[in-house]
Order: structure tokens, then C-alpha cells, then sequence
């Protein structure tokens, strides 16, 4: 009985969080009074400069989660394998980076990026965000919950670090790995503001700023644009949905 | 330490030579010249062509009309006068028509045709043994072409035609500023006389380079482009009328069709190019370069084809080294600086880019240009983001001569001078006083709101022969922007009485009648039908003074609806980045400015202007004398929740709440 | 080669850390301390050390306050009501039907929906300005789907054996979770804590957008308000100020969640 109450009250629950997302996908069919696929066809076909804006936003995300990987992976095991004062301090100013908001950082990122003359390049999009603190909190967070008995081991067989962190730490992280994937690809799939400001050329730009602008664009695209925005992330959602099931463990925070 | 000092002292006079040396070379180029501009007040008449030799003697081909029944009779003389002025002697011609006049030599070349000829014959006319004769005769009709110019370049006399028959074939390219007018290239070989026709198919004007080779500006179907020997440039300058290379780096002077009556520099290969010389017709025929200085004649202002003054610049007093300046500015603004010889490159940016821009201290751009409409000018000021125009110099001497209130906007409490003030502009309201006073309609310079409505509620009644346009919108922003001006808040009796009663009387959002928008008063008068002309409310007065008609209308101010009776201006400023890596030329730039603005006497920042003026103008000047300045705040804070208000669908007390509310934000973060 | 063989396993840990240390220290650090030196300058341009002048002045601001006030506001209403949901939709799903472990990709959709049509939908339903609930409901709505997968995660990797055998000795539901449950994924409950502040930070687009202004009504005034309009006045340093404030509360925060886990832990 219990059960039966619970089931309809997730369900309902289900719906009124999806009722947003279903209004949109409605919208994206309606055309000034009825249902027609012509915003559609004015996005794909009209709008010529949506391709490359929706391949830069797959690229920078791509690129920007690979490369981040390889960064936040050995720099987490640091955290919790190395020991030397300070340790918890220097983790502490991690999150207090993450915690920034744009207005603030915005300004002095403009000034770097153009001391570095990286502004109006993808460079300068993709750099800033792979080092983004985000991403080594999370990464921190799993990797305490690993079997450091593993660890030990395979210290035993091999000194290179990154014999071991391939062998006994990513395997056992698989999922939490995919789990910050997930959550760094969608990061920067949103990203809205760094490439509004710190590109102009319209060829750089990402597919969140064309949303944004959806209004300059002729034809209803703003709902048909949101739509195919959420497609990839879904599908990276919906690739790794079971393994997230598997299992993800967290340690403490510090 | 002697070896030093000698080191030191070879060096310092190798240095020396090497840049007197420099110097030498550019003297034997240029004319010697005591002024930068001179006028050839000796020459009365109109001229049809010049040409200059290396001494500096100008040849000019005057031409002069006797009036006569039933035809009047028209002859060319040619005459020839010095780097003063001075008249040398006239070169008999033997009263043949010439159309052009070219100098290679010592020996002038000119095309014409005489009475009763059916083709253009080329004279020539000696100046050694002052001998005139037939050169050589073309095949080219006289009767259905027009000459245009000739140059002599390679040893040819080259010389272009307008075919009237060519015209109507058209040419591959065509856009809104640029119409192929059926030129036609010819040479004439000076050694053998022999004339043809040249290859290129739709050439469209001709100039000498630097070393004496031919440059042609033609259009093919990929463009309009200059071609010097072998280069093609590829530029869009629209219908270039005449241009003179000035410089062996490519450098030239023209006019074009992208800009009517005005002088510019342009480089080949860039599509940047300045403006230096406003106000100035010439043809292609009246344009040389030579010995360092420009020749030209300018017959703006008389009319097409009417006689007008030859004049001469020295090219040093308006080419700068580093020609580009960039604008920026955080919104559309109408009015860009002139740019004396300075390239002008302006950007429009979004309030994010803009602060982003001035904050992060880019030394990408040199000038912000502002207008006080827009609500971050007054933030430059107050966070210091400019450099002080003080030791900048005509910057004190023009603000001086600048009406008080205008000099006072432009300093901060500390004396510092922080913008250059370029253009002001008041709405005022245009009326024609004789119509006005039929329909009983009364405008003066005291008229209150209410007598304004009056006066449009009797015209909307009236049988309305006559166009009258009160725009409903502009009104209201003005009364607003009035209020504002001395008020921290909406919350008084003043702005309760003001918004009632412009909700019941003048209240646009509800369309009422005689607050529609234009009816085609404005059209009347450009049409010359003054009688059609009633009133009209003007955001733009300035710019109807261009149109002449000065004698008939007269302008009073926007009714005053708080105890500050000035009329509110908006002023549009020119900020100069601290941070610009280009800093001394812009502030050459100004110092320019400030001298190019202050020659013009009519211009409504000055206190002191021409007395000789219609009646409008001088109400203008009446009306401009007396106002100030406001920085407006940004408009997001009262302007949706006015409209709500006007509509009706918030009362008074839930507008002012709310506007309030912002202001006091808005003052207060 | 042997030398490098030295090399403790320490130290080749810590030399793990420096492409991310570089990284972070040349695009997050640098600006950060940029930030903190705007802080003390009077003007971007003059250049001239006043302290803490501008700090006092940032401080007794009234607008600052309010903004302050309202963002601590939406961090003290919000999040709890936020991880209270996600936790019980989480136990729902995972102790409930498993069939309706598909009901969560329902949840995790409007994380990565974006804003500029949401807004409009969010306009058309919501016409009532003059309580923050809108934006309140936008936030929960838009952050609850990361918390979901967290918890569940945690959730599912939790050991069932012990919660069987409290089942078997006779435990009702509520205590079976008060008890075993929630203090097995604490951490992560913390975590969700610590990530759902800093998205509090982030709902300043939303909140733009809904309202339409740069001037929203008192309750929604929150700093990115403050800031943003602080920048687009040019006034640099209200923003570097206030940015350093809110560094500092969050670091206080922060210390104090480390604090509490670590008495938890005893």
C-alpha cells in the first residue's frame, strides 16, 4: 500500500519537474498560433551560422573534459595519497575558487587572457576552463573512497605513477570518472558568458550564446535551438545512466 | 674617456647629417609656401582645368560666359600665375574651347575641339616660344562624349571620355554607390601623335602615380579598383570623381560618391581612409598634386558647375603619421567627429564590452565617444577613466569660447577638463509664425505645457491644410528628463501634477488624436511649401538648418515644467583613453579638432556667432545660450514602469513606488 | 635514470599536482589576487593605495547589505529545502520500484536545459513578482537534478547487508534511515551541500532574465546585482570589494562544514 502511494507521488513529482521541459519541446512545434516543423527548418536550413556554433560547443566540451581528466585524475590521487602540510588548506582555496561568481572573475580572466593573447581564440575558452577547480573537488571527493590496499599493492609491483593510477585507481573509479564527465561536459556545454565575451568572431562562438541570441535570428529558433541543445548531454546522460547505478562512494570532505 | 667622447660625437654627427640630408632631398620636392591654405583670389571666373609644373606655376583654363541673345557666348582663355597668385600673362589660345589642360615638359597640352568640328582635336602650346598649335586630331566624337580628365603618364596623353552611349551598355558591377558613367581610356602618343583606344574596359577616372606612371580607378565584375603598372588594388570607394597620388607610398587624395564634397586620403590596398577637407567640390579635371601642396578648386556652396575658388594646401599641414584612431562607444550615436586628415574607426559595443573595455584599460581603442543620453558618461567622469584635456592644446581656448554651461559639464569638481564637448542638441518646436497666428495658435518662448496642448488640440481641429507633427514620446522623455534633472526623487507634488496631468492630456500610449505621430509636416518644407508647414516638434534642430529655410519658420523652446527654466541638452563628447597606445596622435587629433570646430562660426556651442542670421537661427541661438546639460540615468528605471502607468495598468503611487525604488538603487549601489 | 628512482613515492605524488596547481594558479589564482589589488586601489587608472577605504565604504553600503542579505537568504531557504527533496526523491527511487529508476533521467534533464527558453515558459506561469518564489522554484528545479544523482549514487553503493539486518531485528522505515541510512552518505549529503552554495551563486542569469531589469524588486536584489551593476557603471572596485566579502563568508562556511564533519567523525 505503501508502495503504491509512494510510486504515484514519485510520479507525479517526475511530471511536474519534466512539465518545463516538455512545455519546451511543445513550443518548439508551435509556429505563431499552430503546430508546424517550420522553426525547425529554419534553424537547420536558414541559419547558417548554427553548424559551427553547435560544433564548437561539442568541440571546446570535448576537448575541455578529455584534457580535464588528465589533469584533476593524478592531481585528486595527489591529494589523497601525498602527505605535506597544508594539505587541507591548500583544498580549502580550491573551493573557495570554485565558489567565485563571473561578474567578479570576468574581469581580471579578460586582462590575463589578453596579456596571454589568447582572447578571441578558442585557446582561450578551452584553457581556463580545464583548470577549473570544479572539477579536482569532485575528482577528490570519489577518490577517498578508493581501496587503498590496491594502491599498496600495486606500489609493490611498480614505482611509476602512472602505472598506478591506471591500473588501480581509474578501474575502481570508472564510474565516478564517468560521473565528472557527465557533470564537466555539461558545465561547459552551458557556458555562456566566457565565449560572449571573450570571443568575437561569430565562428568561435559556442551554441549557447546562439540561444541567447536567438531572438536576432529570423524565424522562432529559440525552442527548436533549446531542443537540439539538450539532445547531447541527454545522450551522455542516458550512456552512462547505468553505470552510475553501479555504484559511486563518497569519502569526506577533507 | 675621450675615446667616448669622440665615439659620442661621431655618432651624434653621423646622425645629423644623415637626417639633414633627408631633409635636403624632401625641399627639392616641395614648393616653398608660406601658408598651409591659399586661395588664388586673382582668378575670378570658372576654372575647368589646372595643372601645375615643377616650379609651381599653375595653368588654368578659365572660362567665360558673355550674356547674349539668344545665346549666351561662352570662351576658354588660359592663364598661367605663380605660387602668390599673381597673375604671369595669358597664353593666347586663339579662342579654341578647351576642355583640359596637361603640363609635361614645358609644354601644355590641352583637348578641345574649335566651332563647327565634329571631333576633339589636342593642341599643344609651347612655353618656350609661346607657340599654339594643333598637336594632333582624334577620331573621337566631340558631340557625344564628355571630356573629363587627362593626364600625361609613360609619354602618353592620356585622356577620358564620358560616352553617353557607352553609359546606357552598363558596366558587370553596379551597387548603391557606384554608377558606371560609360568612360572611355584614350592615349595620345606624344612623339608620334598617334591616338588609340586603351584595353581596359570600364575605366572610370585617371591619375599620375609617383614616378610618372599611369594610374587608372576602373571597375570590373569583381569591383571597383586602382591599378597602378601591374598592382590592382581592389577597393570599394563607391564613384571615385577625381584623386592625385600624393606619395611614393601609395598615398592618395580623392572624392568620391561615399562622401559627397569632401577631400579624403586613402591608401591603396586599405579601405581605411580619412577625411580632411569638408565642404570642397572639385572634378577630376580641377585636382593635381604637385611639389608637396594640392590644387583644387571648390565650387561647393554655388551651385553645380558654377564658377568657383581655386585653391592650394600644403600636404604636410593635414597628413599625420599615425592616421587611424579608433572609437568606441556604448550605443548608436549619430554624430562622429571629423576627421581632419585622421582615419576614423568606429565601433559600437554593448554595455558588458564597454565597461570590459574601459576597465580592463585596453589600449586597443583611443576615443570613447559618448552622449549624455546614454547613462555610463557620467560614470567616466566620476571613476576618472580619461585623461585630462587640460595641457591639451586649443582644448581650453575652444571650451572658452564654448557657452558657460557647456564648459561646465566638461570639467570635473576638480577643474579637470574630462571630455571635449562636439555637438549639443536641444528639441526645440518649429512653427510658422504667419500660419500659426491664422489658426490662433501661439507659441512663445514662455509657453507652459498646457498652452502647448492647447495649441495642438486647436490644430488637430482645424481643417488641417497645413502638416503638424507633436510626437507624443519625445514630449514625454523631454518632461521627464526636465524633472530629473535636479530631483533624487519621483515622490513630490510636482511630478504628481506633471503625471496626471500628462496622462490625461498628453498621453501618447493611448493614442490620442493630436498625439499620432507624423503627419507630413517636415516634408512641406523641404518641398518648399512653406504654407503646408505649421509646427513641428524637433529632436534634430541642427540639422534643419542645413535644409535653408531659415526665413520662414521661427523655433521656440520645449515648455518648462519645473523652476529651472533651461531646456535640457544632450551633448555629444569625446573621451580620450589614458591607456591608448597611440596617445600622442590622438591628442594631435584634438588639437586639430578643436580647430576645425572652432572656424565654424554658425555652430551652436559658441557663444559668439554671426549676427547676419534669419530669424530661426537667431531663436536658435536664443534657445541654445540657455540650457544644461543633463546625464541622463540609465532608463531601465523609470521607463517600463511609465509606460505601465500611462496604460493604466498601474496607478500613480505603484509608479512611483517602483521608480523610486530603482532611483534610489540606481544613486545609491 | 637512478635518481629519479629515488624519488619517494611522496614527492612523485605531490609533482602530480602541478599541471593542475599551474593551471589553476595561472587562470584562477592570478586573477583572484588581481581582484584582491583592485580591492585596495581607488581607481583603475590613478593607481593610488587607499586600503581598506573602499572595504568600509563597500560595508555600509545599504544596497550591499540588502544584496548580501538576500543571497544568504537563498542559501539558508533554498538549499536545505533543495538536499530535503533530492534526499527523499532519492530514497524513493532507490529503496522504492525499480522500474522508476528511469523517473530520474526526468530530474536530470532541466540541468542542462537552457535558460533563455525556460525563462520565457517561467514568465507565463509565474505573473506574481512580489515574493523571490520564482526564483526559489527555478533554482530547486534547476539544481536538483545533480543532487539526485549524487545521492542515488551514493545510495546505491551504500552496503544493503547492514540495512537488511536492522530490517530483520524490527526497525520501522524512519529510524531504519535516520539511523543507517543518512549516516552512511553523509559526506556526500555534505558535498551536495557545498555544491548547491556554490550554484546559489550561479542563478544570477535566470533571475535576470525573469525579471528583465538591472533593477529587481528588494526581496531579489542579490549580489550578482550588486556587481553587475557595479561593473556596468564602471565602479570596479565596489565589485573587487564585494568580491572579497563573499570570499570570505564562503571560506568561513566552508571551514565550518570541515568542522562539523570532523566533530561528526569522532
Amino acid at each position: 500500500m505503501k508502495k503504491i502511494v509512494f510510486t504515484v507521488v514519485m510520479i507525479i513529482a517526475a511530471v511536474i519537474f519534466i512539465l518545463p521541459v516538455i512545455a519546451t519541446l511543445a513550443l518548439s512545434f508551435w509556429n505563431g498560433g499552430e503546430v508546424s516543423a517550420e522553426g525547425y527548418s529554419d534553424l537547420l536550413f536558414n541559419c547558417f551560422v548554427f553548424y559551427p556554433m553547435f560544433w564548437n560547443s561539442v568541440i571546446y566540451a570535448a576537448v575541455i573534459t578529455a584534457v580535464q581528466l588528465v589533469v584533476i585524475i593524478p592531481c585528486a590521487f595527489a591529494f589523497s595519497q601525498a602527505k605535506f602540510k597544508g594539505k587541507g588548506l591548500l583544498f580549502t582555496f580550491y573551493i573557495v575558487l570554485m565558489m567565485m561568481p563571473l561578474q567578479v572573475t570576468v574581469l581580471p580572466n579578460y586582462i590575463g587572457l589578453r596579456d596571454l593573447g589568447l582572447l578571441n581564440t578558442a585557446w582561450g575558452i578551452i584553457l581556463p576552463m580545464i583548470f577549473s577547480p570544479f572539477g579536482v573537488v569532485v575528482m577528490h571527493q570519489y577518490m577517498k573512497s578508493t581501496d587503498s590496499a590496491i594502491i599498496e599493492a600495486t606500489r609493490l609491483e611498480t614505482n611509476s605513477i602512472f602505472r598506478i593510477i591506471l591500473t588501480a585507481v581509474v578501474p575502481q573509479l570508472r564510474v565516478c570518472i564517468f560521473a565528472v564527465v557527465l557533470f564537466v561536459f555539461a558545465d561547459c556545454w552551458n557556458m555562456v558568458e566566457q565565449p560572449m565575451l571573450f570571443l568575437n568572431d561569430d565562428s568561435l562562438k559556442t551554441m549557447s550564446v546562439f540561444i541567447v541570441n536567438a531572438a536576432d535570428y529570423t524565424g522562432h529558433v529559440l525552442f527548436p535551438a533549446s531542443v537540439i541543445f539538450i539532445v547531447p548531454v541527454f545522450l551522455l546522460y542516458l550512456f552512462f545512466s547505468d553505470s552510475l547505478e553501479k555504484g559511486l562512494t563518497f569519502g569526506e570532505i577533507s | 674617456m675621450k675615446k667616448f667622447i669622440v665615439c659620442l660625437l661621431a655618432a651624434a654627427l653621423a646622425v645629423t647629417s644623415v637626417s639633414c640630408s633627408a631633409d635636403k632631398s624632401e625641399e627639392e620636392m616641395t614648393f616653398e609656401v608660406d601658408s598651409d591654405e591659399f586661395t588664388y583670389e586673382n582668378i575670378t571666373t570658372g576654372v575647368g582645368s589646372l595643372d601645375v609644373d615643377e616650379n609651381g606655376t599653375l595653368y588654368a583654363v578659365e572660362t567665360y560666359i558673355i550674356e547674349k541673345e539668344p545665346y549666351d557666348e561662352v570662351y576658354d582663355e588660359l592663364h598661367a600665375y605663380d605660387l602668390n597668385g599673381v597673375h604671369i600673362k595669358k597664353l593666347e589660345t586663339g579662342g579654341a574651347a578647351l576642355n583640359t589642360v596637361s603640363y609635361h615638359d614645358s609644354t601644355l597640352y590641352s583637348i578641345g575641339c574649335s566651332n563647327g568640328e565634329q571631333t576633339l582635336s589636342i593642341y599643344s602650346y609651347d612655353l618656350r616660344t609661346d607657340e599654339f598649335s594643333v598637336f594632333a586630331k582624334t577620331s573621337v566624337s566631340s558631340s557625344s562624349t564628355v571630356v573629363t580628365n587627362s593626364v600625361i603618364a609613360d609619354g602618353k596623353l592620356w585622356f577620358t571620355v564620358e560616352d553617353f552611349g557607352r553609359e546606357l551598355e552598363g558596366c558587370p558591377y553596379d551597387n548603391a554607390v557606384f554608377t558606371y558613367q560609360g568612360t572611355v581610356l584614350y592615349s595620345c602618343d606624344l612623339q608620334s601623335g598617334k591616338t588609340e583606344r586603351s584595353d581596359i574596359e570600364y575605366p572610370v577616372t585617371v591619375s599620375t602615380a609617383a614616378d610618372g606612371s599611369l594610374c587608372v580607378y576602373a571597375v570590373d565584375e569583381n569591383g571597383t579598383y586602382f591599378m597602378t603598372g601591374e598592382e590592382k588594388y581592389y577597393m570599394d570607394l563607391g564613384y571615385v570623381y577625381a584623386f592625385a597620388v600624393i606619395s611614393d607610398k601609395n598615398d592618395f587624395i580623392f572624392t568620391s560618391s561615399l562622401k559627397y564634397d569632401t577631400l579624403n586620403i586613402g591608401t591603396f590596398g586599405s579601405d581605411d581612409y580619412a577625411e580632411f577637407r569638408p565642404n570642397t567640390r572639385c572634378s577630376a579635371k580641377t585636382l593635381r598634386y604637385r611639389g608637396g601642396c594640392t590644387f583644387y578648386t571648390n565650387s561647393y556652396g554655388n551651385g553645380l558647375d558654377k564658377a568657383g575658388a581655386v585653391q592650394r594646401i600644403k600636404n604636410s599641414s593635414f597628413v599625420a603619421g599615425n592616421r587611424t584612431i579608433n572609437l568606441i562607444s556604448p550605443g548608436f550615436i549619430m554624430a562622429s567627429p571629423f576627421g581632419c586628415g585622421y582615419s576614423m574607426n568606429s565601433k559600437e559595443l554593448t554595455d558588458t564590452e564597454f565597461a570590459l573595455t574601459v576597465l580592463s584599460q585596453s589600449p586597443d581603442y583611443d576615443i570613447c565617444l559618448l552622449n549624455s543620453k546614454l547613462g555610463v558618461s557620467d560614470s567616466i567622469r566620476d571613476k576618472g577613466t580619461f585623461y585630462p584635456l587640460n595641457e591639451v592644446e586649443g582644448v581650453s581656448e575652444y571650451l572658452d569660447k564654448c557657452f558657460p554651461y557647456v564648459k561646465e559639464a566638461a570639467l570635473t569638481s576638480d577643474g579637470e577638463i574630462w571630455m571635449l564637448p562636439i555637438a549639443v542638441d536641444i528639441d526645440v518646436i518649429m512653427y510658422n509664425e504667419a500660419l500659426c497666428e491664422k489658426y490662433g495658435l501661439d507659441f512663445n518662448n514662455d509657453m507652459t505645457l498646457e498652452e502647448l496642448i492647447l495649441n495642438a488640440k486647436t490644430a488637430n481641429e482645424s481643417d488641417k491644410s497645413s502638416g503638424y507633427a507633436i510626437h507624443g514620446y519625445l514630449l514625454n522623455t523631454n518632461l521627464l528628463l526636465q524633472y530629473m534633472r535636479n530631483n533624487i526623487s519621483f515622490d513630490t507634488e510636482e511630478f504628481r501634477d506633471l503625471a496626471r496631468y500628462v496622462k490625461e492630456e498628453a498621453n501618447y500610449s493611448e493614442g490620442e488624436d493630436y498625439f499620432k505621430l507624423y503627419t507630413d509636416s517636415m516634408n512641406q518644407l523641404y518641398e518648399g511649401n512653406s504654407d503646408g508647414f505649421l509646427f513641428s516638434m524637433l529632436n534634430d534642430s541642427l540639422t534643419q538648418l542645413e535644409y535653408g529655410f531659415s526665413d520662414k519658420v521661427r523655433a521656440c523652446p520645449m515648455p518648462s515644467v519645473t523652476s529651472d527654466g533651461r531646456s535640457v541638452a544632450t551633448c555629444v563628447m569625446l573621451c580620450v583613453n589614458p591607456a591608448s597606445d597611440n596617445l600622442s596622435s590622438v591628442l594631435d587629433y584634438i588639437t586639430a579638432l578643436t580647430e576645425y570646430l572652432s572656424a565654424n562660426n554658425s555652430s551652436m556651442l559658441f557663444s559668439e556667432h554671426d549676427e547676419n542670421v534669419g530669424q530661426y537661427v537667431k531663436d536658435l541661438y536664443g534657445i541654445y545660450s540657455d540650457a544644461s546639460i543633463c546625464f541622463n540615468i540609465s532608463e531601465d528605471i523609470y521607463r517600463q514602469d511609465y509606460e505601465a502607468y500611462l496604460s493604466g495598468s498601474t496607478d500613480l503611487d505603484g509608479f512611483i513606488t517602483e521608480a523610486d525604488r530603482k532611483l534610489s538603487a540606481y544613486l545609491n549601489e | 635514470m637512478k635518481k629519479l628512482k629515488r624519488l619517494s613515492f611522496n614527492t612523485k605524488c605531490k609533482l602530480c599536482l602541478l599541471p593542475s596547481l599551474a593551471g589553476t594558479l595561472l587562470f584562477f589564482v592570478i586573477p583572484y589576487f588581481r581582484v584582491l589589488y583592485y580591492s585596495v586601489i581607488d581607481n583603475q587608472f590613478r593607481r593610488n593605495f587607499v586600503f581598506l577605504d573602499n572595504y568600509i565604504e563597500t560595508v555600509q553600503n545599504e544596497y550591499f547589505l540588502l544584496a548580501l542579505l538576500n543571497s544568504l537568504i537563498l542559501i539558508a531557504v533554498c538549499v536545505p529545502v533543495l538536499i530535503i527533496l533530492a534526499l527523499l526523491i532519492s530514497l524513493f527511487l532507490s529503496f522504492g520500484i525499480r522500474k522508476l529508476k528511469a523517473l530520474r533521467a526526468s530530474f536530470v534533464l532541466p540541468m542542462v536545459i537552457p535558460t533563455a527558453g525556460i525563462v520565457l515558459i517561467w514568465r507565463t506561469v509565474f505573473t506574481d513578482t512580489s515574493t523571490p518564489l520564482p526564483i526559489y522554484l527555478l533554482f530547486i528545479w534547476k539544481n536538483i537534478g545533480i543532487c539526485i544523482v549524487l545521492l542515488t549514487a551514493a545510495l546505491t553503493a551504500a552496503d544493503r547487508s547492514v540495512y537488511e539486518a536492522a530490517k530483520l531485528d524490527g526497525a520501522g522505515s524512519w529510524t531504519l534511515h535516520r539511523k543507517i541510512t543518512l549516516p552512511m552518505i553523509a559526506p556526500t549529503i555534505l558535498f551536495s551541500v557545498l555544491l548547491s552554495i556554490v550554484n546559489s551563486f550561479r542563478i544570477f542569469k535566470e533571475s535576470y532574465l525573469f525579471y528583465g531589469t538591472n533593477y529587481p524588486p528588494d526581496h531579489s536584489y542579490t549580489l550578482q546585482y550588486f556587481m553587475n551593476n557595479n561593473f556596468l557603471r564602471l565602479d570596479y572596485q565596489s565589485l573587487a570589494t564585494s568580491a572579497v566579502l563573499t570570499s570570505a563568508v564562503v571560506f568561513l562556511i566552508v571551514l565550518c562544514g570541515i568542522f562539523i564533519q570532523r566533530r561528526y567523525n569522532r
